[in-house]
């Protein structure tokens, strides 16, 4: 112990912080602290985590650190190649046409309601106006065409290419919902 | 250091109970990893003043320990699992409370202000000892050494003052310091020389 004794009657820094062990809370509040940190336990477990420590967890997980590099590669190789592959594990339903590979729709909210399907053009110079062949499909290859209707459709010939959209509104709830044509 | 502080853990309890209770907390933690939530009440129960203590006097702040102190447990709840029994567990324990304390005192470094608990002496004996006996202001000097101490605790480095108070006012050894902050022995050791050098300064007022 480093004694700081400068003379008899001085104390030394050691007895000094023994002031410090003094500093005692309430007896009440030990009363409380118990049923404080069982309340905040409980809570714990009822609380979803936020999205910031979901992807926080995610991204610090071993598995993911071990894991990140080789599959981002893997990622990118696939994407540059089959860029269709991606879309299509991405989404749940796709709307496939006739010539053309695949134009991808998003999820199945809309499955069981009536629907009106519309493709538009952002390229004002195309027409649409005529019907097409277009089936709706799930990733699980299962078609929904008849519970859509079709309310306008676009016809084009090979090698036009096309910067558009689909957009789809449910007849019951008449939310709108729109995904770019990818070609 | 006459008691370590794996001693100092059972002091409240008898001798004969001593071997039983380190193995105590594998029990209970095993039925908490089981799910049994009721079984972290007795941990709670056993740690929580060495734990406030040592987060007041990390902080001088007394609602900020308890607030920091009761998150130190649910932490501690919460990440349970991932407790393998490497070290003891309460060493384990500590340590999420001092990481914790350290975060917020480094979040909050600009705007702390101190909340000091009540001193206990009752019959005046420490502060007999540590002031002339013919002092009649004690009350006034009892606020004033409180004050004076808990200032030059703060302005220590974070590293120097968890060292500090660890080792000085928890009772702490040396060896278990280095356990639960991860440093040597011989680091900790030297904090705690510094710690203690840069206090004689700001309360030499007391100490000569």
């Amino acid at each position: 112990m480093d004694k700081v004794k400068t003379s008899k009657d001085s104390v030394s820094l050691e007895e000094l912080l023994e002031w410090k062990k003094l500093e005692k809370p309430d007896s009440d509040f030990w009363n409380n602290f118990e049923n404080k940190v069982r309340s905040r336990t409980v809570q714990s477990i009822i609380e979803k985590p936020s999205y910031l420590e979901l992807i926080s967890k995610i991204f610090t997980s071993r598995a993911v650190l071990s894991y990140s590099l080789p599959s981002f590669v893997l990622l990118v190789a696939v994407t540059w190649n089959f860029p269709h592959l991606i879309t299509i594990a991405n989404k749940d339903v796709s709307v496939v046409q006739k010539h053309r590979p695949i134009v991808v729709a998003e999820k199945n909210r809309f499955i069981n309601d009536s629907m009106f399907v519309e493709i538009m053009s952002k390229d004002t110079a195309l027409s649409i106006d005529k019907q097409s062949d277009f089936d709706i499909t799930s990733e699980s290859q299962n078609t929904y065409q008849h519970d859509f209707t079709l309310n306008k459709s676009l016809a084009f010939s090979d090698g036009i290419s096309l910067d558009g959209f689909v957009s789809f509104a449910s007849a019951k709830s008449k939310k709108s919902n729109i995904v770019d044509l990818e070609f | 250091m006459s008691n370590s502080f794996s001693d100092s853990l059972f002091s409240d309890q008898k001798a004969s109970e001593t071997p039983i209770a380190l193995d105590n907390d594998l029990y209970f933690i095993d039925k908490i990893k089981q799910g049994n939530i009721e079984a972290f009440d007795p941990i709670v129960r056993k740690y929580k003043e060495r734990i406030y203590s040592v987060i007041y006097n990390m902080t001088s702040n007394a609602e900020d320990a308890a607030d920091l102190s009761q998150e130190t447990f649910v932490k501690a709840f919460r990440s349970i699992s991932k407790f393998k029994g490497k070290s003891s567990f309460y060493t384990w324990l500590y340590r999420i409370g001092i990481n914790l304390t350290l975060a917020y005192l480094r979040r909050n470094k600009f705007r702390r202000f101190f909340s000091f608990n009540k001193v206990e002496d009752p019959d005046g004996n420490l502060l007999d000892r540590l002031t002339s006996k013919d002092r009649s202001d004690h009350r006034t000097l009892a606020k004033e050494l409180q004050e004076k101490l808990n200032e030059a605790i703060q302005s220590l480095p974070e590293k120097q003052r968890v060292v500090l108070v660890m080792h000085e006012i928890e009772q702490i050894s040396l060896k278990e310091i280095s356990e639960i902050l991860k440093i040597s022995s011989g680091t900790a050791r030297s904090r705690l020389h510094y710690a203690k050098e840069s206090l004689h300064e700001p309360l030499k007022p007391f100490i000569a």
